[in-house]
């Protein structure tokens, strides 16, 4: 590195943040210099989402545990009219540590080297009654007394592009397991070359199955070597923990994104869920499926053990399990 | 995690900043692809993806630090150098494959032995992006 030239780097840098445009954040107040991006995919008007906030630090910090206050602004629906007026209540979003990194349980917001603590903040329920841009804007207080402030602007859809909460699930036929002429690769990414599927027990059965044979389905759409989100692997592990703790009241079903990653050729269950009118798949999406056939629940990006565990206790258990 | 008496780290220590701003500053308003298309912001993602295996590397036979460089340091350039758009899926399928083997390893605690071949793996598939890519590709110093 030091043979590089470090003016140069800069320079780099800034040109690279130069671009205009609403898309995920901005920058905060030049003490803490924590950036705010929305990760959620998906916030439809009228419905109940989950509004998830990744906060970083230009030196690849991660702001981790506690909590963070939210207040929203109405930015308008693209066009050039001038925006009507939209309002939403503060909310408190609280850290979504990604599975199997640390929790900081009881701890205040820190900021945390990836190795130390990465994950997300996240207001729940949160109801947006129109449709449009959006910002937030992030803002709390460190242990150590420091103040922050971070925005991030993000979407809101009029419809939704991905099955929600309530909807009749699409029966789809999934690859599984002894499938002629599929490859374990499609089956999960991580089976290349000789490597064995490591969760085996999340590739038994399709989608259409359990849903006909009325059994509620915890299911996850990932593809754990080829993500872009990051947050696959560990939310597909995390299915794997629960499958083998709860496999007597769902069943459990991974869905790999790429049938084959190198010609970008997608497993048509994973486009049967994902895909949007636009072209755009995005991944993980974890999907809850009721003995009735319909979406009992949906997490995009992060999901913890904490929000789906009490779900899955819940569930009577199976017949024949 | 630097050794500040060092004369590199301090320039390392900036690259690090700068390359955390490209790609957090950066996704304020494009995608992370997109982010990777900006001119040159690419040549300070590759230097911090060799930069953190390089570091892995040197840190074996400590695992736990050979883990944090890596996840501290080339973990979120990888996944940006494979997002590049002007690089072909055959060598961003090998990026992400030979980085998964790793971050396995890492999951297992594996020994030094495992890990240290793997990390090699994973700097050669790289190193072949980085090149593709018509970047320089810099060998460890020792």
């Amino acid at each position: 590195m030091g043979a590089r030239s470090l003016p140069g780097l800069i320079l780099i840098a800034v040109a690279a943040c130069s671009w205009g445009g609403i898309g995920a954040g901005s920058s905060a107040p030049a003490d803490l210099g924590i950036v705010a991006e929305v990760v959620s995919y998906q916030l439809v008007a009228h419905q109940a989402g989950r509004l998830l906030v990744a906060l970083l630090t230009p030196d690849n910090r991660w702001l981790s545990f506690g909590e963070v206050g939210l207040r929203f602004s109405y930015l308008g629906d693209g066009s050039s009219a001038p925006p009507a007026p939209a309002t939403h209540p503060p909310a408190t979003a609280a850290f979504l540590a990604i599975p199997g990194t640390p929790e900081g349980t009881g701890r205040t917001p820190t900021l945390t080297l990836p190795a130390d603590g990465r994950g997300v903040y996240g207001a729940e329920p949160i109801t947006f009654d129109t449709a449009g841009y959006w910002m937030a804007s992030a803002s709390g207080t460190l242990g150590d007394g420091s103040l922050f402030t971070a925005e991030a602007a993000f979407n809101v859809l009029d419809h939704s592009e991905i099955p929600a909460v309530g909807m009749s699930a699409p029966r789809s036929e999934n690859a599984v397991l002894g499938d002629p002429g599929v490859l374990a690769s499609a089956l999960d990414s991580r089976a290349a070359g000789d490597q064995p599927i490591p969760d085996p027990e999340l590739h038994r059965t399709s989608i259409a199955s359990v849903i006909a044979r009325g059994r509620p389905a915890l299911v996850v759409f990932s593809t754990p070597v080829y993500c872009v989100s990051r947050f696959c692997g560990p939310v597909t592990d995390l299915i794997a923990e629960l499958a083998a703790a709860y496999a007597d009241r769902a069943e459990f079903i991974h869905v790999e994104i790429y049938r084959d990653f190198e010609s970008g050729i997608v497993n048509p269950a994973a486009a049967d869920w994902l895909l949007t009118h636009s072209g755009e798949l995005r991944e993980p999406w974890t999907f809850l499926i009721g003995a009735d056939g319909r979406i009992g629940g949906s997490w995009d990006t992060v999901v913890t053990r904490s929000e789906l565990e009490p779900l899955l206790a819940a569930l009577p258990p199976m017949q024949g399990s | 995690m630097w050794a500040l008496h060092d004369p590199a780290a301090h320039a390392r220590i900036a690259a690090a900043a700068i390359l955390a701003f490209a790609l957090a500053g950066c996704r304020a308003t494009v995608t992370p692809t997109q982010a990777v298309t900006a001119s040159g912001s690419l040549v300070v993602v590759a230097a911090a993806a060799e930069d953190g295996l390089c570091r892995a590397a040197a840190a074996l036979p400590d695992v736990g630090s050979a883990r944090r460089d890596f996840e501290n340091v080339a973990h979120a350039a990888l996944h940006e150098l494979a997002a590049a758009p002007d690089l072909a899926r055959s060598l961003a399928a090998r990026v992400l494959e030979t980085m998964q083997v790793v971050e396995r390893d890492i999951a297992a605690s594996a020994s030094p032995a495992v890990l240290a071949p793997d990390l090699d793996a994973l700097r050669s598939s790289t190193e072949a992006a980085i090149r593709a890519l018509g970047l320089p590709a810099s060998p460890c110093l020792p």
